[in-house]
């Protein structure tokens, strides 16, 4: 290297790629540098970072200020050494890459204000709440900025910074249990086993202890003249894990929306809007932790552990009075579910003779939403009756109607939405959920790109867990020459495996059958790969065509042409300007909805 | 990838096995195989959120944490901190560059102390020094604040005002390049001219030799001898 981004930040690895493009657009090429050379070598001291970027050593220490000031690096100083090392923090990367949705999101849900201090936040790091204000001299504007630090707080977009956050968990861990393990004394009653798992345990106490110190009312509020603020000597930075549940509650309520319906997906997104504060956390600590959870039932019996827990503590459990109260009010379910109160003429009507028929069966028609799957939405249909006016539809938000969409999205698909708890109260089964949202959207990719045959092969296959062209092609009911080649472009795309088994014990290819299989987790590893290398190619493209017209933008930059691009452009420069602008917007656009998709994969 | 023929009788393949499935693919071309969904418009919430990632983007540039690039001219490799093009020739535009500060000690920047490696303390300036710290803040902009350009694009007469300032702009140069060329002439032709007049003076022996045409003719002086 000779202080250079070395080309194979390329095609080492795909986040590789995305992350140093990322660094690079932001802080610089020092910063990538310094970040390529992390992601390749894992974890290295300054001066090694020094030796192996061929930078000057005061240029990387510069850069690692800007770094861990960033989170964009961990370190780590042994107790013996005087050194300290680094490793690669994608957390603040992945500020970088949301920073335009996150700003957007809180504008939307709270204002301007609130979105110019998560603003803030991310451009400097962290902020001590007293450094801010110093910069603030009205006296009102400075108790409205505190009050909107509360919220956000109170809200969890804004996270208390500590210690540990610039520390990795695997060390973190092993510290805690080394001394734990030293404490534990050696017994001839005890096997070593088990006292390497009871110090395990303590272990896992000690450490979630650790992780949520520090949050006791006393050291993160306090009152003066009556009214409680947030501490000024607190240090806080943005919580990316909140930003990651709302992202999360979206792709469940996009799923929600082309599943059952609009207005039950706007139900359902309120209602996720309710418990998403306190839902489990995308990805545990003690999962981030290699070798600590290796065994995958394990992994399944944790996750549903901590999701019983909260449900138990009923975090994340709403009943309909609240969702009823949080419906916005311009949402309007009059006639959105036509229940069989429709079918009971009204009492007056009853008197008023009539030669039609007083009541008319209850018709219900299933409709087929015209996709080729199994999946069909039951819609109550009256054919008759539809001039009853009902108590039910006199509301905008009557908790029948609210309660007949629950009972659509818990019942109504193959996707149970919801499950109600106890009657009137409902949860939302978030691990069962993510693994629908990734099955249906990856399905609905390969119908959409390989085409329908492709996806009746997938999904025999699917069911067949294993299986050669002839019993695939009994199957689908498709020809075996059309299987043959489905399986082909399946298999070029990287999501159907071939085992080769032969039949005779010279491995003649005559006697030889294939047998091809679906692993999902390798196929979505690859998808994943795949939009995030889309994603950093193009950031590419967008600084490539920044370039092309590299004169024109250094001369928009200058001290005497900004503000005056008017007066001192030609017509043409301005045109040219406003379409690099425009495109710009577009492949951001694009980067965003190719990161919506990685993001599902990343749950 | 040579592709045999159907017919040739080179190659032998196991029973059950042809090159029908191969040779049916077209190889053609390099267009790709997989037709991907055309990407629709965005939408508002979708624009908005690309302004805001396009500002602050420019924010981080423009911030106290830019590492800036590497300069490879000169002999120490680091970050440029001048407003000098990369290639190392000084323009007066230049004058007009930005220089960006690169690096932050921590009496421009409130850094916290505690959560920062010791050894990364020389390079934040750590002194004695009380001087007033002040975060750089930033305000927002709903729009991301950038630039609205507010251009027809269909405008008949831009165009033409467009083509009329390029044929202006060409004339004047032509025009520029006819007035060097004049003075260029006029100047040859006075240098020529004082060159002639000073050949013509300088060697013109006849004017050394009065032949005596310009005498009035003197009748009176005819008693003097003549040679």
């Amino acid at each position: 290297m000779e202080g250079v981004i070395p080309e194979s930040y390329k095609t080492q690895s795909p986040k590789s790629y995305l992350y140093t493009t990322i660094a690079k657009n932001h802080l610089g090429e020092v910063a990538a540098i310094v970040i390529s050379c992390l992601i390749s070598h894992g974890r290295l001291t300054s001066r090694e970072i020094g030796h192996k970027t061929k930078l000057p050593i005061k240029v990387v220490k510069s850069a690692l200020v800007s770094l861990v000031q960033l989170q964009c690096v961990y370190y780590w100083k042994d107790d013996n050494s005087s050194q300290s090392h680094y490793n690669f923090n994608e957390n603040g990367i992945l500020n970088f890459l949301h920073s335009g949705e996150i700003i957007n999101h809180i504008k939307t849900i709270y204002g301007d204000d609130y979105a110019e201090i998560i603003q803030n936040v991310l451009v400097n790091g962290h902020i001590k709440i007293s450094d801010y204000m110093k910069n603030i001299e009205d006296e009102q504007t400075k108790l409205d900025t505190e009050t909107i630090f509360l919220r956000l707080f109170t809200d969890k977009w804004l996270a208390r910074l500590q210690l540990f956050d610039f520390h990795p968990f695997a060390d973190i861990w092993n510290n805690i249990f080394q001394d734990i393990l030293k404490k534990t004394p050696r017994s001839a009653t005890t096997s070593e086993i088990k006292r390497v798992t009871e110090a395990k345990e303590k272990t896992k106490v000690a450490f979630t202890n650790l992780l949520e110190g520090g949050q006791t009312a006393k050291e993160l509020y306090i009152t003066t003249d009556g009214y409680k603020r947030l501490n000024p000597n607190l240090i806080v930075r943005f919580n990316l894990s909140r930003f990651k549940k709302h992202i999360r509650s979206e792709a469940l309520a996009n799923l929600a929306k082309s599943r059952v319906g609009v207005l039950s997906a706007k139900i359902y997104e309120i209602a996720l809007g309710l418990v998403e504060q306190e839902s489990p956390d995308i990805k545990h600590p003690f999962l981030q932790i290699s070798g600590l959870i290796n065994d995958p039932d394990e992994e399944k019996f944790f996750i549903n552990s901590i999701e019983n827990k909260l449900v138990e503590d009923k975090k994340i459990v709403f009943t309909v009075r609240e969702l009823q109260r949080s419906l916005p009010a311009d949402l309007d379910l009059r006639n959105s579910i036509l229940t069989h109160n429709f079918l009971k003429p009204n009492l007056s009507k009853k008197r008023v003779a009539t030669n039609e028929s007083p009541e008319s069966p209850n018709k219900k028609i299933k409709l087929e939403n015209g996709d080729d799957d199994d999946d069909d939405l039951i819609a109550i249909f009256n054919a008759k009756n539809s001039e009853t006016i009902e108590d039910d539809n006199s509301d905008f938000h009557s908790i029948s109607l609210i309660q007949h969409h629950l009972k659509l999205l818990s019942n109504g698909s193959s996707i149970q939405f919801l499950i109600e708890t106890t009657p009137g109260t409902f949860t939302i089964p978030y691990t069962a959920l993510i693994k629908s949202l990734q099955q249906y959207n990856f399905e609905t990719l390969i119908k959409t790109t390989l085409g329908v045959n492709s996806f009746r092969v997938l999904r025999c296959l699917k069911s067949q867990k294993i299986g050669d062209e002839k019993s695939l092609a009994n199957a689908v009911l498709l020809k075996e020459k059309t299987v043959r080649n489905e399986v082909y472009k399946l298999f070029k795309a990287n999501l159907v495996e071939i085992q080769e088994v032969p039949r005779s014990a010279d491995r003649a290819a005559s006697k030889t059958f294939f047998l091809f299989r679906h692993k999902e987790i390798v196929s979505y590893n690859f998808l994943n790969n795949a939009l995030i290398f889309s994603m950093a190619e193009i950031l590419t493209n967008i600084q490539n065509f920044k370039e092309d017209h590299k004169i024109l933008l250094e001369k928009c930059e200058r001290e005497d042409v900004k503000g005056h691009e008017d007066e001192l452009l030609l017509e043409s420069e301005l045109k040219t300007l406003k379409n690099l602008q425009t495109r710009e917007i577009q492949n951001i656009g694009r980067f965003y909805r190719i990161k919506s998709l990685f993001e599902i994969y990343s749950l | 990838m040579s592709f045999r023929s159907r017919n040739s009788g080179r190659a032998l393949l196991p029973f059950g096995l042809d090159y029908s499935d191969v040779l049916a693919n077209n190889h053609e071309t390099e267009k790709p195989q997989l037709v991907l969904p055309v990407h629709g418009s965005l939408n508002e919430y979708e624009i908005l959120s690309s302004k805001q990632s396009i500002a602050f983007t420019q924010l981080m540039v423009d911030g106290p944490f830019y590492t800036g690039n590497v300069d490879i001219n000169g002999d120490k490799k680091s970050p440029s901190q001048s407003n000098t093009a990369p290639d190392g020739i000084a323009r007066y535009s230049d004058r007009y560059k930005k220089v960006k500060k690169i690096g932050r000690s921590i009496e421009e920047h409130p850094y916290q102390l505690e959560f920062f490696p010791e050894e990364l303390y020389s390079v934040m300036g750590i002194s004695n020094k009380q001087k007033k710290k002040l975060l750089s803040l930033s305000s927002f902009k709903s729009n991301g604040g950038l630039k609205e350009y507010s251009i027809d694009e269909n405008s008949e007469s831009d165009k033409a005002a467009s083509m009329l300032e390029r044929l202006k702009d060409m004339a004047e140069e032509l025009d520029e390049e006819q007035d060097k060329d004049d003075d260029g002439e006029d100047l040859e032709e006075e240098l020529d001219d004082e060159f002639d007049e000073d050949e013509d003076d300088d060697y013109n022996a006849e004017k050394y030799f009065d032949d005596g045409e310009d005498d009035g003719g003197n009748d009176a002086g005819n008693d003097e001898a003549a040679f």
